[in-house]
Formats: structure tokens, sequence, C-alpha cells
């Protein structure tokens, strides 16, 4: 359920996509655990390999060129790639302006609007709301 | 792949954690590939070693016993492991009724109150929810 079409792409566009979500994890110079640990969930989410993991944890300490992912990519995936790292530039609670800058350069790659990207902030900031509802249930 | 507290538990909590949902995902006796995805990617946030990713995927072959999972967990990995239960036991779009036995186990085992799992599938629901706005945004996209 869980699941969007990233689960059934190629394992080349799933090294791509990967990529784009360290750069923007990195941005900002400094690589909080909390997007650490969105960066694994998302590689488990759509079942890259193990060990093509481990290459993709290292391009954190040699982040790629966005301008050669964007031209790697499936342009049908970058809509794709634009929600996730929207989702991990939000993670540890804001987003710099490195971040910003790359989400822009992304969304202008998709030929996404503002109005588009404004949703996905949106839907970004739900998404946390609600994940922070589970602590009540659980009384944490 | 939202902001969690599982990478914040002692290393031995975060495996008895993953261990939980390997036997959940073990239960119906299926493994689809929902709750496969599911349950790496609630492995990546729990940020174990390599070795101790491979021993976990290993008891998807060989479920450990709910009690032996049970026993090495605090109150917030259990409660945490709960609410992450629910999330792969309703991966597949059904929870049935011996998953839906396990996860009140768990619940009653970290003292959580009565409703505790009919609220945690509220959530659960509402999350669906909330990714499928967000994949339709983007099918907008594509119009």
């Amino acid at each position: 359920m869980f699941t969007d079409p990233l689960g059934d792409s190629s394992p080349n566009d799933k090294i791509v996509y990967a990529s784009i979500l360290v750069l923007i994890a990195s941005a900002d110079g400094e690589l909080v655990r909390e997007e650490f640990c969105a960066i694994e969930a998302l590689m488990g989410r759509i079942l890259i390999h193990p060990e093509v993991r481990v290459d993709i944890r290292n391009l954190l300490t040699d982040p790629p060129d966005i301008d050669e992912l964007l031209l790697a990519i499936e342009p049908k995936l970058i809509k794709f790639a634009l929600r996730d790292a929207t989702l991990v530039a939000a993670i540890d609670g804001e987003y710099d302006e490195m971040e910003l800058a790359l989400i822009k350069k992304l969304a202008a790659a998709g030929n996404i609007d503002d109005n588009t990207l404004k949703e996905i902030f949106d839907w970004v900031s739900s998404g946390l709301n609600w994940h922070n509802q589970s602590l009540a249930i659980l009384e944490l | 792949m939202l902001p969690d507290t599982v990478h914040k538990l002692p290393r031995e909590e975060r495996f008895a954690y993953a261990r939980l949902l390997a036997f959940m995902a073990r239960v119906d006796n299926e493994l689809s590939v929902d709750e496969m995805a599911m349950f790496e990617q609630r492995l990546g946030t729990a940020l174990l070693s390599p070795k101790q990713r491979e021993m976990i995927r290993s008891a998807l072959k060989t479920p450990p016993s709910l009690q032996s999972c049970l026993e090495n967990m605090g109150e917030e990995a259990g409660r945490l492991a709960l609410r992450d239960s629910v999330l792969m036991a309703a991966s597949d779009g059904t929870v049935d009724d011996d998953e839906r036995e396990v996860l009140e186990e768990i619940a009653e085992y970290f003292d959580l109150a009565d409703d505790a799992v009919d609220r945690l599938l509220n959530w659960t629901i509402e999350g669906y929810a909330w990714m499928a706005s967000g994949y339709e945004l983007l099918n907008d996209l594509s119009e």
C-alpha cells in the first residue's frame, strides 16, 4: 500500500533517485541522523539491493552533482524525486536555503509550477503532523 | 521515512524492534511485496548494522517466537514496535484475525489502553490516505 511506481523502476533509476535524496540531505553541509534515517527508509521502501545501498551511502561524503543527476534521471521520475527530496529536507524541522535551491531546481526540471510546489510542501507538512499523532496514541 | 525516535533507542532494542517486525511479517504466512517494502522501510529507520540487518532478514525465513521478541524490549521500543507492527499488518490492505490477535497481545504486554490497536489502525488508514494524496498530486502532473 505504501509502494508507488518508484518500486518498479529500473535499478539504475532507483540509484539516481536515491542519489538525489543524498544530495538534498547533504546540501546544508551537515547530515543529521534523522535525514540519514529518512534516506535509509526511502531506499528500503523501494527495495534497493543492500549492496547498492552501501554505494549510495558513500555518496554522503562525496555528494553527486545535481546537473549530472538531472541528465541521468528518467524524466517521469523527477516529480517523485522532488516529493521525497522535499520530505528529506523537512525532516530536521526546517528548510535550509541550499535545500530550497535544490528543490526549486528539481521543480524547474520537472516543469512543476509554484502552486504545485506549494502543494507538495503542504503535503509534507501534513505528513509530519500525521506521524506525530502516533506518539500521542502510544503515550510517548 | 518521517522523523522518528526509533533510531535513538539502544542498539539491542532496535534489534528487538526489528525482530518483532519480522515476526509480524510472517504471522499470516505470506510475505507480499508491500509487506516487504514496509519491513525494509522500517528496518532502514532503525539504523541497524549490516550484520544485524542480515540476521533480521534471515528471521523472516525462520520467525522468532513472539515472546522472545517482546522480552528484549523496553516500553518505548515496544510501543513503537506495536505502531509499526500495525503498519506492517495493514500494508497488504487487510488485517486478518491472526494479525489482529498478535497486535492486541503486544498492546496488552506493553500496558496500552484497550482501544490502542483500534486507534493505531485508524491512524494507519489516515496515513494511507496521506500517501495516496501525495501520489495523486504527482499523478495530476502527468495529465
